[in-house]
């Protein structure tokens, strides 16, 4: 029985949005295809988006994903058989 | 509101909640009406489901017209058409919980068909034809899963998640 990682993801989608002129949810969420209510899910951080998503909020500001995304692991065993 | 700040799968899952209710209400009145309650005149009871279900898919078509033109009306329209993964995960969980629960209801309408066919006295229903509790059971059970569905998928989207 595999055991799935427990953290915490946080995200800088907020700033990031400020920083590209001040750009609204609605405007990235037209972007990227999704409603503004993922937008606003996201940046709250009650909803974690796909890779490909990710991976799209990354290219639209021109950033690492890894500046967009942090993950905070709640213990150090990821998996366990 | 209840409909602030929500996309239209939220709002239309506000709409199929309330006409669940209006539709359990129908039924429920329609088999008052059959005669002593339950009726085991299959014509009347098929009435019944048909009558039913034709409420159900104007009620429904009607609601979701006028909620489409009211957000075309409002310049709200820009999510009518889109179904993203956050809607498609919230489904997809709402549909796995209501589907337990519709399993659970059809071992119960069934276990009680079988008690009633073993057991002399059996205290629940003894009046009720099994075939009557059997098609009565299954419309009940249906509504009681689109509730749960669209309550559940209401609860997931106010969680956020």
């Amino acid at each position: 029985m595999s055991k799935q990682a427990k953290g915490v993801i946080s995200n800088q989608l907020r700033k990031k949005r400020f920083e590209k002129d001040e750009m609204t949810q609605q405007e990235l969420a037209k972007a990227l295809g999704v409603t503004r209510q993922t937008i606003a899910a996201i940046e709250a951080g009650k909803y974690s988006p796909s890779l490909e998503v990710a991976f799209c909020l990354s290219d639209i500001f021109e950033t690492a994903l890894d500046e967009l995304f942090q993950w905070q692991a709640n213990n150090s065993k990821i998996s366990k058989e | 509101m209840i409909f602030k700040d929500s996309n239209f799968s939220e709002q239309t899952a506000w709409i199929s909640v309330t006409f669940t209710v209006f539709i359990a209400w129908f039924y429920a009145n329609g088999m008052k009406q059959l005669e002593g309650t339950f009726s085991s005149d299959a014509d009347q009871i098929v009435s019944l489901w048909a009558q039913t279900i034709i409420a159900s898919i104007i009620f429904a078509t009607i609601a979701f017209i006028a909620l489409a033109i009211l957000k075309k009306a409002t310049g709200d329209d820009d999510d009518i058409a889109l179904i993203d993964e956050r809607d498609e995960l919230i489904e997809a969980r709402a549909t796995r919980w209501a589907y337990y629960n519709l399993s659970t209801c059809i071992i119960i309408l069934f276990f009680h068909i079988f008690c009633q066919g073993i057991i002399t006295n059996y205290p629940f229903f003894p009046n009720v034809p099994p075939i009557d509790f059997l098609i009565h059971g299954v419309m009940f059970s249906s509504l009681l899963v689109e509730f749960i569905l669209r309550a559940s998928q209401i609860y997931r989207y106010r969680k956020a998640a």
